[in-house]
């Protein structure tokens, strides 16, 4: 039984008894395998793992079929870098979290979807390439030679 | 308060005459009732997106940025109005509303008024005596379903880039959260976008969404909501083969190593999941620890979370407002149920058990 030490629940005050407030919410799992740390809850709601390795830590990170966002937390420069290229999301933020901006791509992959909103990526999305042959001084022998007739 | 639908360039009620209660998740009152687009409605925003195409696509693209861009002062101009009203439809705390959802939302329609004129075309190195040069067209009307975490900023994201490039759009706000988007119509119709290029049908995703992914006429769908929405949105699309783009769910993984700054990475990863309620498909929603330093991480983390200050979004300095729905409330707290009947421990929040 777990130990149940404070509630994740709508709060007392009475004047937001008629709101659709929820506090802020901190679990520790058991284990990465609870539903709660794959399901998207969409509320103030965060779960806490912890690991040993570089690895698990990817491990973990990547066992969600989504792969929107993600971000990292270290003073060494090199595994920003290797854990930011091992994410597997859309966007990846190292000593920081949640930055957007018009001028950079957002979207995801897997089941987060397809595409990408916002930057030049975002043009792409909202056009299609027509491309345009203009014959202008090619010599080209015919592909189906025949015979002058005469006419 | 805008409460109709925006079709053709005229605020009108749906054909069916059917209305919709918007309520305030602060107290759960009703703010208005506004008219709910259904499959007739998106019917008539579609042919007046595809009637206003040809000319729309033919105006200078200088001529469609500077609307644009004059769209970008205007919310600017109108800011703590859009501010107000996103926050009594949304919960979102009017801190956000003023420095994060209208800032952005007038930085996005800059950032695509300025880029409607420089979106070139190439000439491809193809065997000699032949010139070859490829063009980005626009591809007709456009589709656009938005979903309720933040209803104004998303208008931006689909409709900036939707409408440099030429195209039309037929957008549909979530039924939750239509006032904004509503109020966008207006301030668009006033700068001189013109009738028909942008229409907004508020309305249910079963209907009008329903509709409006499924329409021949719409040459691309844009979603941002659920992953389960988001395969029928693909469903939905196969009739025409229209082009489709998703943003989906997210379960945002926040890795924090033995080294990191502690304290600033406490910080930023409360931001992380707690901005907006948690309610942003990007938020980070698993925090992942070495073991170094996670119970100090956790204790600090923990009593950050117990000081943010809740309560009514209109309150300059409330940090946490309500979830946008009731029934929206209620999943997340199924959410907490599930978490302890699988073992989970819950570190935070103010009641004690």
């Amino acid at each position: 039984m777990a130990r149940y030490l404070l509630g994740g629940t709508a709060p007392d005050e009475p004047e937001l008894r008629n709101g659709c407030y929820v506090l802020p919410t901190v679990v520790r799992v058991r284990d990465n395998n609870s539903r709660v740390c794959h399901e998207e809850v969409f509320g103030p709601f965060v779960t806490v793992t912890t690991f040993a390795t570089e690895q698990e830590a990817l491990d973990i990170a990547n066992s969600t079929e989504y792969g929107l966002g993600g971000g990292l937390w270290t003073n060494d420069l090199s595994r920003a870098h290797r854990v930011a290229s091992n994410i597997r999301s859309g966007m990846v933020w190292i000593n920081s979290y949640k930055r957007v901006s018009p001028n950079s791509p957002f979207g995801g992959t897997g089941k987060s979807g397809y595409g990408r909103e916002m930057g030049f990526e975002a043009i792409r999305e909202y056009t299609e390439a027509k491309s345009i042959w203009v014959n202008v001084d090619a010599k080209l022998p015919p592909w189906y030679p025949r015979e002058k007739t005469g006419n | 308060m805008q409460n109709q639908l925006f079709i053709n360039g005229e605020f009108v009620d749906a054909v069916g005459g059917n209305r919709l209660p918007v309520f305030n998740p602060h107290d759960g009152s009703v703010i208005t009732e506004i008219a709910e687009g259904r499959q007739a409605d998106i019917d008539l925003a579609v042919a007046a997106a595809k009637a206003a195409f040809p000319k729309w696509r033919a105006t200078p693209a200088a001529e469609r940025g500077r609307l644009l861009l004059k769209l970008a002062d205007a919310l600017e101009s109108n800011l703590e109005e859009f501010a107000q009203l996103e926050s009594l439809n949304t919960g979102h705390p009017i801190k956000d509303s003023r420095f994060l959802d209208v800032p952005r939302t007038a930085a996005c329609f800059r950032y695509f008024g300025g880029m409607a004129d420089k979106i070139q075309g190439d000439v491809m190195p193809v065997e000699t005596g032949f010139l070859n040069y490829v063009v980005r067209e626009p591809l007709g009307v456009v589709g656009a379903i938005v979903p309720w975490n933040f209803p104004l900023m998303f208008c931006s994201w689909k409709m900036g880039p939707a409408l440099a490039a030429g195209n039309t759009c037929v957008l549909k706000p979530s039924e939750l959260t239509p006032l904004t988007s509503l109020r966008l119509a207006e301030l668009m119709r006033e700068i001189g976008f013109p009738a028909g290029v942008v229409n907004i049908v508020p309305g249910f995703g079963n209907t009008a969404g329903e509709r409006l992914a499924s329409h021949d006429d719409v040459a691309k769908i844009a979603f941002t909501g659920s992953t389960v929405t988001g395969r029928k949105v693909v469903e939905y699309s196969a009739g025409n083969l229209k082009r489709v783009q998703l943003e989906l769910g997210g379960k945002g993984a926040n890795i924090v190593f033995n080294d990191a700054n502690i304290d600033a990475a406490v910080n930023g990863s409360a931001f992380a999941i707690f901005h907006n309620q948690g309610q942003a498909c990007i938020a980070g929603s698993r925090l992942i620890l070495q073991e170094g330093i996670a119970e100090e991480f956790v204790n600090k983390f923990v009593k950050l979370a117990k000081s943010i200050k809740l309560g009514n979004p209109l309150d300059a300095t409330t940090e946490m407002g309500p979830l946008t729905s009731a029934m929206h409330r209620d999943r997340v707290l199924d959410y907490v149920k599930i978490a302890i009947s699988e073992g989970g421990e819950i570190l935070a929040g103010r009641n004690s058990a």
